[in-house]
């Protein structure tokens, strides 16, 4: 009987909507009293309220650099979506806003023609992102925005652990495999893997299928050239079910947060956590040991990180203070910004910066370092496949994964669950 | 029947009067179901003709298309079943628990009102506290639920509950029970307090023993108040969908979906407005009879009397 | 035994229960019984009540602590995710917002639905069923199905975003349980009561407000701490009907720690408490009208 509900609301349809453009409330910059441009940011709520401080920090800085003042609005991430359509077809909306890339999000937007095409900007103006970066704001050859925040999957690991029980960093899946085994012999859970959520199904086969078939397999998977059905997508999905009936991975899967399963990983009990630099920052504060971040591996060999673009900035098509706006992309992208992002809020640049000049923890730097030197090497990432598929998609994936660390279904009707939805949602 | 008697009885100026007033008295009440309820519930059975998806401001119409793929879709069979249990096993439960605990505390006087605390301490809490902190209990590995069962020989029983198909429904329907019991306990001590005692000691004294003196005396005299409890209830199993959604989302792989966890899912993550409200339209569809039959007894037995 | 001195011994010993001291000449079979019945209960409420100790100890755990051990009992000890609750996460504003909404809709719920439910119980009148049909369907219909045009059409009328919006709705929300609540309550008063009333010579009006309203004052209690709950729980309304961020209510502080893919649970339990303080407060105040039923005039 109890009516009070839960988060995860897209609909709230209702949404905002209007409602959010004709706020003139909350945090107005007091510096508005003079004539200064003002552009209005939208972003998802941040993580924290000292997140949020920090971000508010960073923006003073630009207005006291550039004289543009910024007024900034928060709304939840799945709230945003409905939201942002209506606000930007009615001209009251955001210049310039945070938002997932992806088809069923800013691709959606592109599509609507609500975005303002940035290539000839990003030629004139000297912008730098990495590659796969660029790649995840293009949309039907036209760059529609800038990628804000870099985000890794791949698996963290107790390297105090690793040596106390003689063993080295794998280089390969059998290497993985024997680790596990190892492991679990000595009475710790090799893998801590929480499913019960039900998004990180996405990100266990996105890693497993990135490594094994590179950013080219998994182009030609989203594009239709390779169907999700065949044996790559299948031999991804194996993995995890082998680990999964060898007691690899923590007891009923499905059954575990993403939360209690990283205190597994904190407090000793399991060695390996596979999930996403997102965590670094509560990595860094809660486990008492030394930690390392590899890619998840292939047969063949290391196997390649799976990037997610987390977020990118994007600009309204109808936006009256474009010059602004410009201005302010700039200094998003500026070397001293990229550290500040690494430093103060732990998200991993879209671009190279020097990382000896970064202040933030051993295990962070390491992994800007590692994800610079890949990416101006031409080195290759994986890509977090979630991102870039429609829901439809998404939840028979999610489900399929669930279902295949319960014992309900095998990698083969997943794949084809798979390849099903994705005709489904591609008509 | 008495109430036929009793209205034939009842002169046409009071009947006037009545009219009047009653109908002064729900006058605001209407308004306000009419406005904020009924309209835009008006518009909601238009969704389900059109094909909507939350942001064309003009959709198309579909006639009975989301209707036809409602009845041919398996996912709605399957999410009706756990209905079906979740409606008999979380109506039954909270209901004879609650009677139980009401019977109990009936007599308890010093002590009672921390009883009744504790009881009802958990239907105050927030959805979103009540799931993370039965995380913790059912957690396969470090939950207190398997812990407590190693610790007393049971260790093999212990499972992934919240993750384990075999067991995901019954082990929300749990926490649901404890949550929602102590509303029900509530209910049920106010009604008893109207119970005439005299006649319970009289009884006992004839050799009517405690299970014919429930049956045969208490029960019928907070029968009105019983059942209003049960429609709620019963028909809130057709519904339900907050503590489903957030312990386990529907899942694992859908496992404990019902229809409104389901038209949830549809409605807003897959972005198929339409096909949604079809499906919760559904629910008030299935609802509406038990809750009439339900009313019909509860009025039939509230015309033959309460009390000494 | 004779059949009275057994009827004053059964009647002596419950009135020794309810004047609240212990009998010292209860019988052994008596006695057996009253310690069965309090170890059930202590047991029960003991199982109860575990899953709310594990939340006051999260809320008074070191943040440190519970992202490492979030299931300990009592690991550790430390205000500063109260701290963090109320300050950095405004759970002092917000509580007044929850109070500006809640109060209002809570009155509101009460007094009309025990106008419609004595109305619905007691006064007949033709279209009385389908009007009566039409408020009870609103248990029967998921929010979720008519919250968006619902939202729609609040903006079309100017009440979006306003705090008197979001309190008509949550009434218009709350008056179906009560008025059938209610109506079950006045369903269970003899109808010889009015009947005498009318004999002398009150008015309907007047059997309404002195005869039939105070007898179901504990239904209203009950009636009022149930809607207040509902209304202070209650999460989607505001978060849909109050897009601009004003008189956010603790529901909404509550959802703030769970952006991201990770819920910060040590400020969620310490909000938590924040939270259902003021309802257990009510509940304490109201307790009595809770459970008192109705006694009097039922059985004279």
């Amino acid at each position: 009987m109890k009516r009070s509900k839960i988060m995860l609301i897209v609909a709230a349809a209702a949404a905002a909507a209007l409602g959010l453009g004709g706020c003139t409330g909350g945090a107005a910059s007091s510096g508005s009293s003079s004539r200064a441009e003002q552009i209005r940011y939208l972003i998802n709520q941040p993580g924290t309220p000292a997140d949020l401080a920090a971000i508010n920090a960073d923006l003073a800085k630009f207005t006291a650099e550039s004289g543009i003042t910024v007024k900034l609005d928060t709304l939840t991430t799945d709230t945003m979506r409905t939201v942002l359509q209506t606000q930007l077809r009615s001209g009251n909306g955001p210049d310039v806003f945070s938002y997932s890339p992806g088809p069923g999000f800013s691709g959606a937007l592109a599509k609507a023609g609500l975005l303002k095409d940035l290539t000839s900007d990003y030629a004139s103006r000297g912008w730098k992102m990495y590659d796969f970066a660029k790649n995840a704001v293009t949309e039907d050859g036209k760059i529609i925005g800038i990628a804000d925040q870099v985000d890794l999957v791949g698996v963290f690991y107790n390297k105090d652990l690793f040596k106390k029980l003689g063993l080295s960093e794998p280089q390969n899946l059998s290497d993985l495999s024997n680790a596990a085994d190892v492991i679990a012999k000595s009475g710790v859970i090799p893998f801590a893997v929480s499913d019960q959520e039900g998004w990180q199904g996405g990100h266990l086969l996105s890693m497993a299928l990135g490594s094994r078939v590179g950013s080219k397999g998994i182009a030609d998977l989203l594009d239709g050239t390779t169907p999700w059905s065949s044996p790559d997508v299948v031999a991804a999905l194996n993995v995890w079910d082998q680990f999964n009936k060898a007691s690899y991975l923590t007891p009923s899967p499905a059954a575990v947060t993403y939360d209690n399963a990283n205190a597994l990983f904190y407090s000793g009990k399991a060695a390996m956590d596979a999930t996403g630099t997102w965590l670094i920052s509560t990595i860094d504060k809660s486990a008492k040991f030394n930690v390392g971040f590899i890619p998840f591996p292939s047969d063949k060999g290391t196997g390649v990180f799976s990037t997610g673009i987390g977020q990118g900035l994007f600009v309204s098509a109808k936006t009256t203070k474009l010059p602004a706006v410009l201005k302010f992309l700039d200094y998003m992208q500026t070397p001293a910004h990229g550290l500040w992002q690494a430093d103060k809020v732990s998200l991993i640049p879209a671009f190279a910066v020097d990382t000896s000049a970064l202040k933030a923890s051993s295990l962070f730097s390491q992994v800007v370092k590692t994800t610079s030197n890949i990416a101006t090497a031409g080195g290759d990432f994986g890509v977090n496949i979630d991102v870039l598929t429609t829901d439809v998609f998404n939840k028979a994936m999610g489900d399929g994964i669930q279902g295949i660390l319960t014992g309900q279904l095998t990698p083969n009707q997943v794949a084809q669950n798979m390849e099903a939805a994705y005709k489904k949602s591609a008509k | 029947m008495m109430r036929a008697r009793t209205l034939s009885a009842v002169p046409t100026v009071t009947r006037r009067a009545q009219t009047r007033l009653g109908i002064a008295l729900i006058t605001p009440l209407m308004i306000l179901v009419v406005g904020f309820f009924l309209v835009p519930l008006g518009n909601a059975v238009y969704y389900s003709f059109v094909d909507f998806d939350g942001v064309n401001p003009s959709p198309s119409f579909v006639g009975l298309d989301n209707y036809g793929r409602m009845f041919a879709d398996p996912e709605v069979w399957h999410a009706l079943r756990n209905n079906a249990i979740w409606i008999v096993v979380g109506t039954i439960s909270p209901l004879v628990i609650g009677l139980c605990l009401a019977l109990l505390l009936w007599k308890v006087n010093r002590a009672g009102i921390y009883y009744r605390m504790v009881f009802f301490f958990p239907y105050v809490l927030p959805s979103i506290a009540i799931a993370i902190v039965w995380s913790w209990i059912y957690d396969p590995i470090s939950g207190w639920l398997n812990r407590a069962l190693h610790a007393i020989g049971l260790g093999r029983l212990a499972t992934g509950w919240l993750g384990d198909p075999r067991t995901a429904l019954y082990a929300v329907l749990v926490t649901a029970i404890w949550a929602y019991t102590g509303f029900v306990l509530i209910i049920l001590l106010s009604a008893l307090r109207n119970v005439d005692t005299d006649l319970i000691d009289a009884s006992r004294l004839d050799g009517v023993n405690a299970a014919q003196g429930l049956w045969y005396i208490i029960l019928p005299q907070i029968m009105p108040v019983f059942l209003m409890v049960t429609t709620v209830t019963l028909v809130g199993g057709f519904s339900v969908f907050d503590i489903i959604f957030i312990m386990t989302r529907g899942g694992p792989n859908n496992t404990t979906n019902v229809i409104g966890t389901y038209a949830y899912g549809s409605a807003f993550q897959l972005s198929q407005i339409s096909y949604g409200t079809t499906l919760a339209l559904l629910i008030t569809v299935l609802s509406v009879p038990v809750a009439v039959a339900i009313n019909r007894l509860q009025r039939r037995l509230s015309l033959q009397g309460t009390g000494a | 035994m004779t059949q009275s001195s057994r009827i004053s011994e059964l009647r002596r010993d419950d009135r020794q229960h309810k004047e609240g001291f212990v009998p010292n000449r209860i019988s052994p079979r008596r006695r057996t019984a009253l310690i069965g019945r309090h170890v059930i209960l202590i047991g029960l409420a003991l199982l109860f009540f575990f899953p709310v100790l594990l939340i006051v100890s999260t809320a008074l755990k070191t943040a440190a602590d519970v992202t490492v051990n979030p299931f300990g009992l009592f690991s550790s000890f430390s205000f500063e995710n109260i701290v963090n609750a109320w300050i950095e996460g405004h759970f002092s504003e917000y509580l007044l917002n929850s109070f500006l909404i809640a109060a209002p809709s809570t009155l509101l719920v009460v007094i009309l639905s025990t106008m419609a439910g004595f109305t619905f119980a007691r006064l007949p009148f033709r279209g009385r069923s389908i009007a009566f049909y039409l408020v009870i369907l609103g248990l029967l219909v998921p929010f979720f199905t008519y919250m968006i045009p619902l939202y729609f059409e609040l903006r079309g009328i100017g009440l979006l975003d306003t705090l008197p919006g979001v309190i008509l709705v949550l009434t218009s929300g709350g008056v179906s349980f009560g008025t059938f609540f209610m109506r079950a309550f006045f369903s269970e008063l003899p109808i010889e009561l009015e009947q005498a009333a009318r004999l002398d010579g009150c008015s309907e009006w007047q059997i309404f407000i002195k005869v039939m309203l105070p007898l179901v004052r504990s239904g209203a209690g009950a009636l009022a701490v149930f809607t207040f709950i509902q209304s202070w729980n209650n999460f989607l309304v505001p978060l849909l009907y109050l897009p601009g961020g004003s008189f956010r209510p603790l529901t909404m502080g509550l959802f703030q720690f769970m952006g991201g893919h990770s819920v910060e649970v040590g400020p969620l339990a310490a909000g938590t408490l924040i939270t259902i303080l003021p309802v257990l407060a009510l509940f304490l105040v109201m307790q009595r009208q809770l459970t008192e039923g109705f006694t009097g005039a039922v059985k004279g």
